[in-house]
């Protein structure tokens, strides 16, 4: 009787062994059906070689995206994923895990998969971290483009030919070039900015500070902002002024900087420490998720940030019932806007997927380049592609809020790139998180601050010289 | 075969599967972990011996000092605070008083809280602006009250603490399993000798309970040598570096730096810190031998 218990228990043990294994394998397969906004990581984005072609010969392409809540990237990848898998029924079929969160969390989970040479089809969010990309290039992690970029004329007319010669080193292109860009600006509540008689936004930084000095006087919280996540409203704000001055456009245009203690960035870091006497209490330690609820529910009246964000002011999740008539969109102190103009790097290739896997990717970049996918991204997320022009149609389709952004964008007189695409990872994800906080409260000076950020490049660069 | 034989192959059948798991989810990653500390690796390219580069600059990293007081700074509250907390309630509990199995589940349910639910939790009690707790205080202290307890350089450290050291359920749990197998003979015999509840405890039950406080030490010490969660989901480390400690710097080393040998390095001197600790209770309270002795 034992013996007979013994062999059965241990044929349990062995038969639920095996099941664990075989749901890992179907798990993907099943969930991958029906990505909806809203869940969260329901299916692996890296398939096996074995698993590429799912029943009926249909590939399967493993891709990871941000299910972002408070922008409109959720939408437009949605419009890709539905688009692309009917475009391309019975042959291809985008399958895709929710990933919760900002980019930064993506790029977190890509290098993981990486490291074990497991990484999706589609390598995404290049452009904000570019020393990450650098590595993929160095060591040929990406499919070179180029030869298919060569032969599809579509391709070629809709991009920008800056991002074409950024996007191509030494003769092999690893990340496809941008089609459209998009120049980040400042949301304000116009019914706030009246009340507190403040009745255009201001031009200069003077009158920008005076804006903020009624506005608080008015009982107006000014700014919404944030430390953590690289301090991406405050920094994109401060960053701007960088546009004033020669010496600090030609710091912001440097690829990877490692000496920041120097006029141009102590004064944009004396702009961070001020821009935080106008902000919410929760802006030291809070994240950008947290700056946009406090801006769409009115508890602040600016907050410096992109055109997807067009999308959350009328979604009821996010803003209440009308608020988006209250919202304009204005450039920065001095006219700048905030563009990377295509001289960024984009999305990639993956080696790690088998070739049919491969193939089928190259053609989900050759469909983000197509006019349909350009005209909803232009619509959903202020995209815009000179080669693409949207129509009278597409233009209906344009919030308030956008129409005054695409209005503003035929009258920049400056831009200038975003500091997340040219500085080192150590120093945007290490020391400004942390160190802001200490220097906001007067613990540390400006000069320590970049001191500390120096540090951290010049150490970053070292470990990148040395392998 | 004989009947020991017999007995010997259904054990080690029953333990292949264990052992066999515990070699490859385990034991395999660990002697990784040992060998790329010892080497260059960016998860690109592959690994580059460079014998002790690694741990010559992690011992000259600040971060790294901080880190480390930061750790020990934890495990000296975890030692002379939380478990002494979790034997004290214990030892309360013990007694069985009324509701007192109410009280044992109900300190249990922040043990079933995930950590980085916790950090959550705790991260909407320290808000500056709608926090609990500045909330309470700000009816004695006036609505001008207001401390970023988990973001001011002065209280980051205190306010993380906070968050897991009087949550000492296990420490709880397996002393009063422990307690409640001791004979009631003994404590009889004591209360006829004229012993109160203090001198009971004093003299009899804590000494008893040498061995697992032993055991309890090494869990929260342990514990909070890998504590991520509730630092990364928090303050991240800072501000500045207050509350930064090894678990967080390696995890940042590999996601920001790609330097994956540099992490397992911190990853092998947590471990050696945890055998040392390991050990040293293990001596200092006689773990190896009896109650009795």
């Amino acid at each position: 009787m034992k013996k007979l218990l013994s062999l059965g228990l241990t044929a349990l043990l062995a038969v639920s062994l095996a099941a664990c294994s075989s749901n890992a394998g179907t798990g993907a397969g099943e969930s991958a059906n029906e990505p909806a906004a809203g869940e969260a990581a329901q299916s692996p984005a890296t398939a096996e070689a074995a698993d590429s072609t799912a029943a009926g010969g249909v590939v399967e392409i493993p891709m990871l995206m941000r299910n972002a809540g408070n922008d409109a990237s959720t939408a437009v990848q949605e419009f890709l994923v539905e688009n692309f898998n009917k475009k391309f029924d019975g042959q291809y079929k985008i399958v895709v895990e929710w990933l919760p969160g900002v980019a930064e969390d993506i790029r977190a989970k890509l290098k993981m998969l990486n490291a074990s040479s497991d990484l999706p089809a589609i390598v995404s969010d290049l452009g904000a971290e570019p020393a990450f990309a650098d590595l993929l290039f160095k060591n040929n992690r990406l499919v070179d483009l180029k030869p298919y970029f060569d032969t599809d004329p579509e391709w070629q007319r809709v991009a920008i030919p800056e991002s074409v010669t950024y996007n191509t080193i030494d003769g092999k292109m690893y990340s496809a070039p941008y089609a459209s860009s998009d120049y980040i600006g400042i949301f304000y509540n116009k019914e706030q900015f009246q009340a507190a008689g403040v009745e255009a936004f201001p031009e200069t930084w003077d009158d920008f500070w005076a804006a903020c000095d009624k506005l608080k006087a008015a009982g107006y919280t000014p700014l919404s902002l944030h430390t953590t996540e690289t301090g991406w409203c405050p920094m994109l704000l401060a960053t701007s002024s960088f546009a004033g001055s020669e010496e600090g456009t030609s710091f912001i245009r440097a690829m990877y900087p490692t000496e920041y203690n120097q006029p141009a960035v102590l004064e944009m870091l004396e702009i961070v420490k001020r821009l935080f006497e106008y902000s919410t209490p929760d802006a030291v330690g809070g994240n950008y998720a947290l700056a946009a609820n406090n801006f769409c529910s009115e508890k602040t009246a600016m907050i410096p940030n992109g055109p997807w964000m067009i999308a959350s002011l009328s979604d009821p999740q996010f803003a209440s019932d009308g608020f988006e008539d209250k919202v304009g969109y204005a450039m920065y102190p001095g006219g700048t806007m905030i563009s990377n103009l295509g001289e960024s790097y984009n999305e990639g290739v993956s080696v790690d997927q088998p070739e049919e896997v491969q193939q089928g990717a190259i053609e989900v970049l050759k469909f983000k380049a197509s006019e349909e996918y350009i005209r909803f991204q232009g619509v959903q997320q202020g995209m815009f592609c000179t080669a693409v022009p949207l129509t009278e149609e597409d233009m209906a389709g344009f919030t308030p809020v956008m129409k005054e952004y695409a209005a503003l964008v035929g009258d920049i007189q400056r831009t200038i790139p975003s500091y997340q695409g040219k500085w080192d990872p150590l120093t945007q994800n290490e020391v400004i998180p942390t160190e802001l906080i200490p220097f906001i409260g007067g613990t540390i000076t400006a000069e320590e601050l970049a001191d500390k950020m120096s540090e951290a490049a010049q150490k970053y660069e070292a470990d990148s010289q040395n392998g | 075969m004989s009947r020991k034989r017999k007995q010997g192959v259904i054990i080690a059948l029953f333990l292949a599967p264990a052992l066999l798991m515990f070699v490859l989810v385990y034991l395999w990653p660990l002697c990784l972990s040992v060998v790329s500390s010892f080497c260059r690796w960016n998860g690109f390219e592959p690994m580059t011996f460079i014998g002790l580069k690694n741990y010559i600059e992690l011992f000259g990293d600040p971060k790294f000092l901080a880190a480390l007081w930061n750790t020990l700074k934890w495990a000296l509250c975890a030692i002379f605070i939380h478990v002494p907390f979790g034997v004290v309630v214990a030892l309360v509990l013990s007694k069985k008083m009324f509701g007192w199995r109410f009280i044992r589940s109900s300190f249990m349910v922040p043990n079933i809280i995930s950590q980085s639910g916790m950090a959550i939790l705790f991260t909407f009690v320290f808000k500056p602006d709608a926090g609990i707790l500045n909330s309470v205080i700000r009816v004695f202290a006036g609505p001008e009250f207001n401390v970023n307890w988990l973001h001011d350089p002065k209280t980051a450290f205190f306010s993380l603490t906070q968050i897991w050291l009087w949550f000492a359920a296990v420490i709880t749990l397996i002393t009063l399993s422990e307690l409640l197998s001791v004979s009631p003979e003994l404590y009889e015999a004591a209360r006829i000798d004229g012993a109160n509840v203090f001198q009971l405890d004093w003299y009899i039950s804590l000494p008893l309970l040498r061995n697992i406080i032993g055991t309890g030490i090494i869990i929260a010490v342990t514990s909070v040598f890998k504590m991520f969660d509730i630092i990364y989901m928090t303050t991240g480390g800072g501000p500045g570096n207050a509350t930064i400690n090894l678990a967080v710097m390696s995890v940042n080393a590999i996601i920001t730096q790609n330097k994956y040998g540099f992490a397992n390095a911190i990853g092998i001197f947590l471990l050696l810190m945890g055998a040392a600790v390991m050990g040293l209770t293990t001596k200092s309270f006689r773990m190896n031998r009896s109650s009795a002795d």
